[in-house]
């Protein structure tokens, strides 16, 4: 049977068109003729047709509804993303453009399907993808394409002055040098970028003194808690009373040192040792204790809590002898000190930082607890050596990038880096030289401290005594 | 680097079909634009999205801002918001994901949860067991919001102090709400002594601080 009569009964048969059985040649001939199989052929046309148009319109909605995923991009970066065209629905287009806004940076390359260069403004952008689908002779479709250019970290840090009209104002930035005697001490502090961002105070603080009489000085530095209100005058209480307590010590404390260290440098008898260790901590822990009760004062008079002054301490009290460097200091917090020799690669750390289950959590100078039940002792190190590099006092805004765990800062090679570091070892061309005088030490230093480590934007303060 | 986990807890049961999540939709995309001006959020903000309606779904795993694309939010026609088996998962999800601080590794900040619904957990025998063990995961705030009339603030104040309510869950309304948790992630990462609260910005006018 022909097709055309195959068809035409059919179509019959779907009109309820029954064949009477002397029509039969009739059919026959009318199934052959011209105009019957003309109309066949262009109901077949029209199928075709049909089809053709449901094929494209199925994989125009497929186009649009593919999840094309462009990575995000941030500022300034290059960047490159290549299509897939080599599969459905993608590999069914045929005439297309993709329209790349001019401020993405971006340009489409059509022979290998890539957009790339550098990206320029951040945003949110649209990219417009214009297509028409093989064969098709319609009018171009456009699929929306979003991508997502982030800002550089480093470009969105704004640098907002602090309120100087505030009474517990402090300047962002400051720093010093005190001549220890033989040795030399070097303080740096500046508000961290976050800190900045938001107009807000330079927490940390620091103090140091040295007494020319009796050779002894004593170094502070201390880290305001950025969740309390008032911390940036609990640091700098902490920093002054802990300096203050030894300013003011009886000249019969120092000379009493003095004996005590000279007979334990003479003779390191178990006797000596716990003679000296109980003066240490009975003045060093008297020296803390009072900074915690200078801030309570503080407190008090200004109708605030404690916890509003919340901050952590370290400072170290310090004596070169002819022959022996003895430091004793108290730590309260984060951060670190460290008495670093490098031609020997060793490192004391005069105490554990105290922290948390989770970032940002640790102890404060101003907790009440600090000085419950003997707790304190264990924050009290005294050290004696023959030689040294330097002691190091460090806020967390230091030790979290240079050390970066708790673990780190027990090992020398931290120690040795961050010496490099400071010797120039650095992307920033900062060179911090030591022989240098200690004016231009300092200037170094507070150059120094600017350095970039991304989620590191803490203030910094840094005291060095070498 | 140390991140700031976020955890946005999402009813999306039937009820928020329509307005709701498109108005949640706008808001999620105003949050995530606002923290990216943030450079500090820019560097450490990593946000997880948990949907609850009759499915309980990770939409988003703990993604940081830099790579983050905001996923498709469809509500089902309708069923119970299994708010309850949403904080378990919660639970597994903050065991797996968060870093905490050991002597080798510096941990994440505090996670933040938030949480967001316009009706109550239908599961309640699932809520009551997932309470007290979300308290046990310390985070650094908890804030629950109840959106629109039908919204049941008590429930939530089980889980958190810090239960806000939204008298209509319209887009303006809704917006104001998740700006108002962009301000609060932004104070995530400060640091704090090991028990404190942190301290949230004042919530706008439209967003009531149940009490």
């Amino acid at each position: 049977m022909s097709q055309v009569k195959e068809y035409t009964l059919a179509l019959f048969g779907k009109y309820k068109i029954t064949v009477a059985k002397h029509h039969a040649i009739l059919l026959d001939a009318y199934v052959n003729d011209e105009a019957t199989v003309a109309a066949y052929q262009s109901i077949l046309k029209a199928q075709q047709t049909m089809l053709d148009l449901w094929k494209q319109k199925a994989l125009v909605e497929d186009v649009k509804a593919l999840h094309v995923v462009l990575p995000n991009g941030m500022a300034g970066k290059n960047y490159t993303f290549t299509f897939d065209f080599s599969k459905e629905p993608l590999s069914e287009i045929g005439d297309y453009e993709l329209l790349v806004p001019e401020q993405t940076g971006l340009t489409f390359s059509k022979e290998n399907h890539t957009i790339s260069g550098t990206l320029a403004e951040q945003g949110e952008y649209v990219l417009t993808l214009q297509f028409q689908i093989k064969g098709s002779e319609q009018p171009m479709h456009s699929k929306e394409i979003r991508l997502i250019i982030n800002p550089d970290p480093k470009s969105l840090w704004k640098k907002l002055n602090s309120d100087t009209t505030d009474p517990y104002w402090k300047p962002d930035a400051a720093s010093a040098h005190v001549a220890f005697g033989s040795h030399t001490v070097v303080l740096a502090s500046k508000r961290g970028r976050s800190h900045e961002h938001e107009g807000k105070f330079r927490d940390d603080g620091f103090d140091a003194y040295f007494n020319e009489e009796t050779g002894w000085g004593v170094v502070a530095v201390a880290d305001g808690a950025g969740s309390a209100k008032y911390s940036r005058k609990g640091s700098e209480i902490a920093c002054q009373t802990a300096v203050d307590f030894f300013k003011t010590m009886d000249a019969k404390l120092f000379s009493a040192a003095d004996t005590l260290v000279v007979s334990y440098i003479a003779e390191e008898s178990e006797e000596n040792q716990k003679k000296l260790s109980a003066f240490f901590l009975e003045h060093i822990g008297k020296a803390a204790f009072q900074a915690q009760g200078k801030i309570r004062e503080e407190a008090t008079a200004n109708g605030a809590d404690m916890r509003d002054y919340s901050t952590t301490l370290i400072f170290s009290f310090v004596k070169q002898f002819n022959s022996r460097f003895v430091t004793a200091s108290f730590w309260v917090g984060d951060g670190g000190i460290g008495l670093y020799h490098q031609p020997k690669n060793e490192v004391a750390v005069l105490g554990t930082p105290d922290s948390g289950e989770f970032a940002g959590q640790t102890r404060f100078l101003t907790m009440s607890d600090i000085f419950a039940d003997n707790a304190y002792v264990s924050r009290i190190r005294y050290k004696i050596v023959e030689d040294f590099t330097a002691l190091v006092l460090m806020t967390d805004g230091i030790t979290d990038p240079k050390f970066q765990t708790d673990a780190n800062l027990n090992r020398v090679e931290k120690w040795n880096e961050l010496w490099a570091d400071l010797g120039g070892k650095n992307n920033d061309g900062c060179v911090v030289d030591f022989s240098a005088s200690p004016e231009l030490v300092e200037e170094q230093l507070m150059a120094w401290l600017d350095f970039w480590s991304p989620g590191n934007h803490d203030d910094r303060t840094i005291a060095i005594l070498y | 680097m140390r991140r700031l986990p976020v955890y946005l807890l999402l009813d999306t049961s039937g009820s928020m079909r329509g307005e709701r999540i498109e108005a949640v939709k706008n808001g999620l995309q105003v949050l995530v634009s606002k923290l990216r001006q943030d450079p500090f959020a820019l560097e450490s903000v990593h946000i997880s999205i948990i949907t609850f309606d009759r499915e309980v779904k990770q939409l988003l795993p703990l993604t940081d801002l830099e790579h983050l694309q905001l996923p498709e939010i469809i509500p089902p026609e309708s069923g119970p918001t299994n708010m309850g088996e949403a904080l378990l998962m919660l639970c597994d999800q903050i065991d797996r994901e968060i870093i905490r601080s050991t002597e080798e590794e510096k941990g994440d900040w505090r996670p933040l949860l938030f949480l967001m619904t316009d009706g109550k957990p239908s599961d309640l025998a699932k809520f009551r067991e997932a309470v007290p063990r979300v308290k046990t995961k310390n985070f650094g705030a908890v804030v629950a919001c109840a959106a629109g009339a039908e919204a049941v603030d008590s429930f939530l104040k089980e889980l958190t102090d810090t239960v806000v309510h939204l008298d209509t869950a319209d887009s303006s309304t809704l917006m104001s709400f998740f700006k108002w948790v962009s301000a609060s992630i932004g104070t995530g990462n400060k640091s704090v002594g090991t028990a404190e609260e942190m301290v949230l910005p004042p919530p706008p006018a439209e967003v009531h601080l149940i009490i």
